[in-house]
């Protein structure tokens, strides 16, 4: 924009009055010093000979009147020309240095700072320390009973079918369901076939079936094998029923439902292309690993009954992640909160072993109130625990990315004769400095501090550097006034440090005060 | 004109001529067209006050 197509008129509401000539700023050029004084001079000149001719009382806004009349004269243009001058040089510096802030220094301080948080927050996982109250961060889960029953048609169906196929009554019982396994009753028969009519069958139900080799082989060896279905079967249920270790028999049977029982319905519709007395023993076969899939359906409905008999809230889990009984959760009424906050107090800090029928609600509900105090009273101090460990984790981060920063740096940048360890070296003072001092004062954060560092080693005593620390003091001010900065805001920032730049250059470099 | 009406007339004028100058060079600068003329006009009044006045030692 030349300054010649400017209406100085905009500035009257802010300069149009007599009052504020009066407390104006006193700016004096200094004729001696620069061009731009004498310009204004001769500029001057002219203005007062443009007023003595018009008689008119002498204003403010007589004066901007008058200058704007200049600006439109063309023989004053080679005057105008010299302020266009001086007026663009000072842009370009002022945009260069805008330039480098924002497309060298900014980037590099983005990447500097994305690495020291990602190696702050690696060292604090490994220190099991990932939230702010200095404690692991733990997910809650729910039982997959639901799902399960679900998948094999409801609790009715697969009760009916366990006393069909045992002869037993439905009534939960763990010695019963194990007595099954070992009076070897999922026994299978072994199914004559040549290796070569195998393949050909099963490959013929992975292309009509759509299952997968893997899924399909390892069906088939339940069907066929009879220690490859006992052990199945074993790990199912049958050591759950026995040990208490009702989590395996949970996990495993998920996994049953997912995998096993689609495979074993896709096999119920499929005719093995061989003889019919070797298709009937693939039946009844196939039926057994059904009733194993059965058996441990029913298991987990003992289980989910001893559960929900005991009032266990909390059926599994560790600091990481609890696993919670749907059907007490449900009724408890107990926040995730105060759920975890027990765990932690009562087992997992001293490693203490979750009970085999669980935890129950009652035992969580009783201590809620006294948890969370204590809870509460052990939070400021595990906050500040907390924030140090994570400042020494950053500060350390810190030195060994500028280090590692300085080391790689482009050689072009470097002194003559000194190679990047070098550099590193005779700089590691300094980043020992801005690391110890990180997180000192609240203006020390990690982006601040990278951007004084970044300019410390290669901006120092530069406009860059002066105008980085322009716009943190306007950035500081801005905030002072409201609580987040918005686009405008940022705008307006950007145009305070360009108009004080320009502001200072002009006061420092061209005016004497009188 | 007198003596003061000249010393009114000069003081305005440089005060212009600043104006424009920084006016110019900060077009095109960051983002500093987005700002209306009004409000980088309010920026450069406070900012040449804050200049002068730092030049002159008086604290703000």
């Amino acid at each position: 924009m030349s300054i010649t197509s400017q209406e100085s008129s905009v500035y009257i509401p802010i300069i149009g009055t007599e009052d504020f000539v009066k407390h104006s700023p006193d700016l004096a050029i200094n004729p001696a010093v620069n061009d731009l004084s004498n310009t204004v001079n001769l500029l001057h000149q002219r203005l007062v000979m443009l007023q003595d001719n018009s008689k008119q009382p002498i204003t403010a806004k007589s004066i901007i009147t008058e200058y704007n009349k200049m600006k439109q004269d063309r023989s004053n243009n080679f005057l105008f020309a010299r302020l266009d001058n001086i007026a663009s040089q000072l842009g370009a510096n002022i945009c260069n240095t805008f330039n480098t802030i924002q497309y060298d220094i900014k980037p590099t301080v983005d990447k500097l700072q994305t690495k020291i948080e990602q190696m702050t927050a690696k060292s604090m996982e490994e220190d099991e320390v990932v939230d702010d109250n200095g404690d692991t961060t733990t997910e809650v889960e729910t039982s997959d009973f639901d799902k399960i029953e679900g998948t094999m048609n409801g609790e009715e169906n697969i009760c009916e079918n366990f006393k069909a196929m045992s002869g037993l009554k439905a009534d939960f019982n763990f010695k019963n369901i194990y007595l099954l396994y070992k009076n070897r009753t999922f026994a299978v028969d072994n199914i004559n076939m040549d290796d070569e009519t195998e393949k050909e069958n099963l490959e013929r139900f992975e292309t009509e079936e759509g299952a997968s080799v893997q899924d399909t082989e390892m069906v088939w060896r339940l069907i066929t094998n009879n220690r490859a279905l006992s052990a199945y079967a074993y790990d199912l249920f049958a050591e759950s029923a026995l040990n208490g270790n009702y989590i395996k028999c949970m996990t495993n049977m998920s996994e049953a439902v997912d995998k096993v029982y689609p495979i074993l319905l896709k096999f119920q519709r499929f005719t093995l292309n061989t003889s019919d007395a070797v298709n009937e023993v693939f039946r009844k076969n196939l039926q057994k690993v059904f009733n194993v899939i059965t058996t441990g359906a029913y298991t987990l409905m003992a289980i989910k009954n001893t559960y929900n008999k005991n009032d266990a809230l909390v059926i599994a889990g560790d600091s990481k992640k609890i696993l919670l009984n749907a059907d007490v959760a449900n009724q408890a009424h107990l926040s995730n909160d105060a759920i975890i906050r027990h765990m932690r107090i009562k087992y997992f800090k001293d490693e203490k072993p979750i009970p085999r029928n669980g935890v129950k609600a009652k035992e969580v509900k009783e201590n809620e109130e006294k948890e969370e105090q204590e809870f509460e009273k052990d939070k400021a101090t595990k906050q500040i625990r907390t924030a140090s460990k994570r400042r020494n984790a950053m500060s350390k981060a810190m030195s060994t990315v500028l280090y590692d920063y300085l080391v790689n740096t482009n050689p072009d940048k470097l002194p003559k004769g000194v190679d990047g360890k070098q550099f590193a070296k005779e700089n590691a003072g300094v980043i020992k400095a801005f690391a110890n001092r990180l997180e000192s004062t609240s203006d020390r954060n990690l982006q601040n501090s990278l951007y004084e560092f970044v300019i410390n080693i290669w901006h120092r005593n530069t406009p860059v550097a002066a105008a980085h620390k322009l716009f943190g003091q306007e950035v500081v001010k801005q905030l002072s006034l409201k609580p987040s900065l918005e686009s405008i805001d940022v705008k307006m920032i950007d145009t305070s440090v360009a108009v004080e730049i320009a502001t200072n250059f002009l006061v420092n470099r061209l005016c004497t005060v009188k | 004109m007198t003596n003061n009406e000249l010393k009114l007339s000069k003081k305005m004028l440089t005060y212009l001529v600043c104006m424009d100058i920084v006016k110019s060079a900060i077009s095109g600068v960051g983002s500093t067209n987005a700002i209306s003329n009004v409000e980088s006009a309010n920026i450069i009044t406070e900012k040449m006050a804050e200049a002068v006045d730092k030049k002159k030692g008086v604290k703000r």
